[in-house]
């Protein structure tokens, strides 16, 4: 077989395809480490699901273990890439709330806070009055919530742009416009990445395509299991009036993330999110559609209706934009993070469905200390990417 | 200062509105912008991060400049907005 | 509140109305959706109709008075305040109605006839109040009887500058100055695409001939350098430019005026049938981004037509003749028309298209700025009003690497805002075709529902109701 164009890339070079956030960060962390980076994007940075998603860092969200002990190490990175990127990322730490809007929603709550507590957690239980006196904006049907200070937010675009400029600023290069076609193997390592404009001799490759890191599997002879999970967002204009103490979730929302039997249901799952611009996002569905990135009046009438029942006063603003991104799923609800046995020299970061951004500071630094010194200073087991035993990564020649 | 409102042209009824509390002529079949411009006000809010002073631009329900509060309700587009008796607009371009 | 009909017709200017009364004339069930306040979209003139302070009488060689005369007469159901702002994959048409109604209706047939809006290239100041569009200021002569200001200049290039600056003449107002940023060499050059247009050549000329009459000389070649005042328009400095659009030193120009109107050309409004999936294709000379139809003005896709500007900007009467011939077409189609008679309409139509097209051209060609304006915009300069966006913002994420419409929307928020990129993706198209290159320039912004900003109160509850009842205008 011949490949298309000259061999321009150094032979030390260590390639990241895909310029998300996850792949922004890793080049970030290499590229600080002195490591020679280049960043393939096929499309622009942040094109895909880090460009249509919102900003909330919520702790509350992940899954009590490492999950949780990996967002929590996952914001204080994020805390420290503010203060060294060069560009504001608009990160804070504004808490965050899950809302009930029922007694056994409550009660659930409840249940999942105490077992947050136990991994060091702070987590408050609310009754509605408590919660209301905390968020003045909270609706009628309201019944209670959970209250962490520690839950944040962030511009994810910022976030991954400031990301990519800093990777430069260390010397990473990042070339945008530029699709991976395939990867040269000789005796199963890989050799070299090569695309639709040159080829690349590669040391060590990092697949952190997201939604599309199977279409990169595959050129290595692996089955990933991410499937495209759509999120629709809407997008009020800025409220001179309407002020947002903190990130909102409802309980429903938790429910939807890990049962995907309840999405398309009429679930009650709604996230509601002010950024400093003072507009306000409401997502967000959970839909399998394949790559589908269209909004449908449907959803949107159905966030709007869920996110004006958490907070009334949103129905006196305009709606200005709708959009949807892709979001990596897997079947457990966790990343796949770490290197796969059966091709040396491959690492995979992907599948962090809604999670990215409040773990990509941490998959950045976990993978690009993987790819310097092959060990993590966390244990990666539970995120293996060949832990689906009977379908998972499958190797094929 | 001429008077813009042209003196041999037919219009409605006149109306009465207010703008900033203030009476302000107009008629029947008019947008809200078109009774403002006679009036003289063409100030009509201020820009989100600059904070510059802006109008009507397009004129045509397009560009979203001449959004003025209308009856309570903010943001709305004067250009697409008819008078009527005892219409409250409110320029907020302190 | 749903509503079921033959055909829905989206937009409620000359090739709406047309294209509404020639198939309520055959007895089709359709509805003229539109957005604005009253019908006939937002101008009455045809480049070629003298002013008239008359309101609701004929103008004379006005093209919207008698369509609406004619929509009246045929009963033709005309949905005022309707904005259209979502196309579903099941063909479910979905608008805001009103202040408060959400509105969903499907079609067997949907007729785009969306028309254009106003382009800008933007001069430092062009954001002060007082700075509008020579549309804008057309509506507040012609539809209210009300001067756009004391002391007014207008600028641009094309034939409505002229018409505005005569129109406004006529009418007892001020023009202190009329720019043309092209020269008379252009404007002869751009006469080629004038196949068969003699009448329109010699009604240009007597407009010109007017406005000399009343003392107006154009001043070609030269273009605003920028716009000045406190808290309003107070003055407009204007420079004269070579025919690549680079200024003179020297020639600038102060002019007092509290309205300066900018007649920059238009941009066809293809975001509706874009979003329904309907190809689009580049054409420069046809002004920009248009919807490829084929001879029966049917769209890419099955059962959805295009009229009037978006297939091609032609000013009033190609509209008009588009709304008609799509109207025929898809009359023939729901059977409710045929015969010798329907060919022999067909061909005519097809026919008079054909000459105003080539109008359409030479208007075109003539409002085309020169290339060197785009480098006349000073960094400080707003591109997007609606986020604030400065060039200065802008050069830097181009030189980041930010090299498509979509990521310096990203990077900038240029776009993001409620106009939703409708006046700053053409000027962004403009200065990235000049900062990258061509290509770049003939981007496109990516689209999603609604495409204007709706209240969030209207997707919350559900009205019960006849929606035509409330808001019902028979013309």
């Amino acid at each position: 077989m011949t490949f298309p164009g000259p061999v321009t890339g150094r032979a030390s070079e260590t390639v990241v395809i895909g310029g998300g956030v996850i792949g922004a960060s890793i080049a970030y962390h290499l590229a600080q480490r002195g490591v020679e980076t280049l960043l393939l994007e096929a499309g622009g940075l942040a094109s895909g699901t880090s460009g249509a998603c919102d900003g909330m860092v919520f702790l509350q969200s992940k899954k009590p273990g490492l999950h949780l002990n990996l967002a929590q190490a996952g914001i204080r990175s994020l805390e420290r890439l503010a203060r060294v990127l060069p560009r504001e990322i608009e990160f804070q730490r504004s808490g965050g709330m899950v809302v009930a809007f029922s007694e056994e929603e409550l009660e659930a709550l409840a249940r999942l806070a105490d077992r947050q507590r136990r991994e060091g957690l702070a987590v408050d239980l609310l009754d509605a009055h408590q919660a209301r006196s905390l968020e003045g904006c909270l609706g009628p049907e309201v019944r209670g919530a959970t209250h962490c200070a520690s839950d944040g937010q962030v511009n994810p675009l910022a976030l991954t742009l400031g990301l990519a400029q800093g990777a430069r600023l260390h010397g990473a290069r990042i070339h945008q416009g530029e699709k991976v076609i395939a990867l040269r193997r000789t005796k199963g390592r890989i050799e070299a990445v090569i695309t639709d404009q040159a080829a690349y001799p590669a040391r060590t490759v990092i697949n952190a395509a997201g939604v599309r890191a199977p279409e990169i599997g595959r050129m290595a002879g692996l089955d990933l299991p991410i499937i495209p999970r759509r999120g629709q967002l809407l997008v009020t204009e800025p409220s001179a009036k309407l002020k947002l103490g903190c990130c909102l979730i409802s309980a429903g929302y938790l429910a939807v993330k890990y049962n995907p039997e309840l999405s398309g249901k009429d679930d009650t799952g709604v996230s509601i999110e002010q950024a400093q611009s003072g507009s306000l996002l409401l997502g967000s569905s959970r839909e399998f559609v394949a790559f589908d990135r269209r909004t449908t009046l449907d959803q949107i009438k159905k966030i709007a209706r869920r996110a004006c029942s958490l907070v009334p006063g949103l129905k006196e603003l305009n709606l200005i934009r709708t959009f949807a991104g892709l979001r990596p799923f897997t079947r457990d609800g966790l990343p796949l993070i770490g290197p796969v046995d059966s091709v040396p020299g491959f690492i995979v970061a992907a599948g962090h469905e809604g999670d990215g951004i409040a773990l990509s500071a941490i998959t950045g630094e976990l993978v690009a200390q993987l790819a310097a010194e092959d060990r993590t200073g966390f244990p990666l087991d539970q995120f293996a990417p060949g832990r689906f035993a009977e379908a998972g990564v499958k190797v094929h020649d | 200062m001429t008077e813009l409102r042209l003196k041999n042209f037919q219009r409605g009824p006149a109306v009465r509105i207010r703008v900033n509390g203030r009476v302000v002529e107009a008629y029947q079949g008019e947008t809200v912008q078109a009774a403002l411009q006679a009036a003289g006000l063409v100030t009509l809010n201020r820009s989100p991060r600059l904070g510059e002073k802006r109008g009507a631009l397009c004129g045509m329900g397009v560009c979203y400049g001449c959004l003025v509060t209308i009856d309570g309700r903010p943001n709305q587009r004067a250009c697409h907005t008819l008078v009527r008796e005892g219409l409250e607009v409110l320029l907020d371009v302190s | 509140m749903s509503l079921r009909l033959q055909a829905a017709v989206i937009g409620g200017g000359p090739a709406g109305l047309a294209a509404g009364a020639e198939l309520t004339a055959r007895g089709v069930k359709v509805a003229v959706l539109d957005e604005g306040p009253y019908p006939g979209g937002p101008t009455r003139h045809s480049p070629t109709s003298g002013f008239a302070p008359r309101p609701n009488g004929p103008v004379r060689g006005e093209l919207v008075g008698p369509l609406v005369e004619q929509a009246r007469r045929t009963g033709t159901e005309i949905l005022s305040q309707v904005q259209v702002v979502g196309l579903e994959e099941d063909g479910t048409i979905w608008a805001q109605q009103g202040q408060d109604r959400l509105l969903e209706l499907k079609a067997e047939y949907v007729l785009f006839a969306t028309g254009a809006r106003e382009r800008f290239i933007p001069f430092a100041g062009w954001t002060l109040p007082g700075v509008i569009s020579t549309g804008a200021a057309q509506i507040l002569l012609e539809r209210h009887g009300i001067l756009p200001g004391q002391r007014i200049v207008v600028a641009g290039s094309g034939p409505l500058p002229l018409l505005l600056a005569s129109h406004l003449a006529g009418a007892g107002g001020r023009v202190a100055a009329l720019l043309d940023h092209s020269s008379w060499r252009k404007r002869a050059g751009a006469i080629r695409h004038l196949a068969g247009g003699r009448t329109k050549l010699l009604q240009g000329l007597g407009l010109l001939a007017g406005l000399l009459r009343a003392g107006i000389r154009p001043r070609t070649s030269t273009t605003v350098a920028a716009a000045r005042g406190a808290d309003r328009l107070e003055e407009v400095e204007t420079v004269r430019i070579d025919g690549r659009g680079r200024p003179l030193p020297g020639s600038e120009r102060t002019i007092p005026a509290d309205c300066l109107a900018l007649g920059h050309g238009f941009s066809p409004n293809i975001e509706l049938p874009q979003l329904a999936g309907c190809e689009i294709v580049h054409d420069p000379f046809r002004g920009g981004w248009l919807v490829r139809v084929d001879r029966t003005l049917m769209t890419s896709r099955e059962g959805f037509y295009a009229a009037g500007e978006i297939t091609g900007l032609g000013g009033g009467p190609k509209s008009v003749i588009e709304g008609r011939l799509a109207a025929l077409h898809l009359a023939a189609r729901l059977g409710a028309a045929r015969g010798r008679d329907l060919d022999r309409q067909v061909a005519r139509l097809a026919g008079a298209r054909r000459r105003e097209e080539s109008f359409g051209r030479f208007l075109t060609s003539l409002a085309a700025p020169p290339p060197g304006l785009w480098d006349l915009i000073g960094g400080e300069t707003v591109i997007c009003r609606c986020e604030d966006v400065t060039l200065n913002r802008i050069q830097e994420a181009v030189g980041k690497g930010a090299v498509t419409l979509d990521s310096l929307k990203k990077a900038t928020r240029c776009g993001m805002g409620r106009c939703q990129g409708r006046i700053c993706g053409p000027i962004l198209a403009g200065v990235l075709g000049r900062l990258v290159g061509p290509e770049a320039g003939a981007a496109q912004l990516s689209l999603r529902p609604p495409l204007k900003p709706i209240p969030l109160s209207l997707l919350v509850g559900e009205e019960p109701g006849d929606p035509t009842q409330k808001q019902r205008t028979f013309c």
